[in-house]
């Protein structure tokens, strides 16, 4: 079984994060075990914890592992789109995804658009079959277009923006949820795409 | 669909930003942050404002993120792998909906470029 077939064998179990970026791509995917250790290659985040007088401790004890988990409420069921909708593999590594039209007309996902769910990643996030399980840290639409009043914010002037993105990301839902920012506040926005294809 | 974020990608983009727009929204793609570096120093060569979506590229002197807190994306995950290893289905557990956000801007940059004064006409040509 190879790390991007798009399928789970039952008999292993993998740890991948998906569309998160690693220095040096091709070298972290294939079919056989990473040779060399990644330890100085991989970019790790700087710790930037302080320990603050409202939190004598070094992590927020409101963001502590007990917490419950934060869920969206979607109706379970639906055909589950991972495989489909993935990329096809690739030895470089990168996982791109594209919203397909049928599920995004689906009533369910209408209601949840800035979820893995409307991404085409699982049938639904609460409760996501198969064997897949994960954090959504992207397509949270808020946050986005959260940034682009953050620079009109900074910008009083600011007319034209642009939107520095690969096509699908332009295409689909984040980038609707740009332009539909930009529009709401009198500003241009343009696609800058940082990709070949 | 196939693409590859590298570096001379990057560099046609901002050349072809440069005369079309006075700041830049970087998406919520991930793989931008391994060439966090090199859209940090562009930004910069064209002085640009630019919002990113992690808060390295402002350690590196980007203008400013508003980012998610990938230290407790990471928590989260462990928490998961906990779960599947003490035998549940990971099909079961819903997936975790990161909602906290940190903000943040860096002074000095904020300063070179001044962006309250920021415009198309403020920006040197190329």
């Amino acid at each position: 079984m190879d790390l991007d077939d798009g399928g789970v064998h039952h008999g292993v179990f993998h740890v991948r994060r998906i569309r998160a970026g690693l220095e040096k791509l091709s070298e972290n995917v294939g079919f056989n075990p990473v040779a060399v250790p990644l330890e100085n290659s991989v970019p790790v985040a700087e710790e930037r914890r302080k320990i603050t007088p409202r939190a004598s401790r070094p992590q927020d004890p409101e963001h502590r592992f007990v917490k419950p988990a934060v869920v969206a409420t979607a109706a379970p069921g639906g055909p589950s789109a991972y495989p489909s909708n993935a990329a096809p593999s690739s030895p470089i590594g990168r996982l791109s995804v594209r919203i397909d039209p049928k599920l995004e007309s689906q009533p369910s996902l209408r209601s949840n658009p800035d979820s893995q769910q409307s991404l085409g990643l699982v049938a639904s996030i609460a409760r996501p079959g198969d064997n897949i399980t994960g954090v959504a840290i992207v397509g949270e639409l808020k946050i986005i277009e959260r940034r682009m009043g953050l620079l009109a914010e900074a910008m009083p002037k600011l007319s034209t923006i642009g939107y520095l993105a690969s096509r699908p990301s332009w295409e689909d839902s984040r980038g609707a949820a740009v332009r539909e920012a930009a529009k709401r506040a009198g500003h241009f926005v343009v696609a800058c795409y940082a990709e070949r294809f | 669909m196939l693409s590859v974020f590298n570096e001379a990608e990057y560099q046609r983009a901002f050349s072809m930003e440069h005369d079309r727009t006075n700041a830049l929204n970087v998406s919520d793609e991930p793989e931008h942050i391994t060439r966090r570096a090199t859209v940090v120093e562009l930004a910069a060569q064209d002085r640009i404002p630019t919002i990113y979506l992690f808060l390295d590229f402002v350690d590196l002197g980007g203008l400013m993120a508003r980012s998610i807190d990938r230290a407790d994306v990471d928590r989260r995950f462990a928490n998961l792998i906990d779960k599947i290893l003490r035998g549940s289905n990971p099909g079961d557990i819903p997936f975790y909906q990161h909602t906290n956000v940190r903000w943040s801007s860096i002074s000095k940059t904020a300063k070179a470029l001044d962006p309250r004064n920021a415009s198309d006409a403020a920006r040197p040509r190329r």
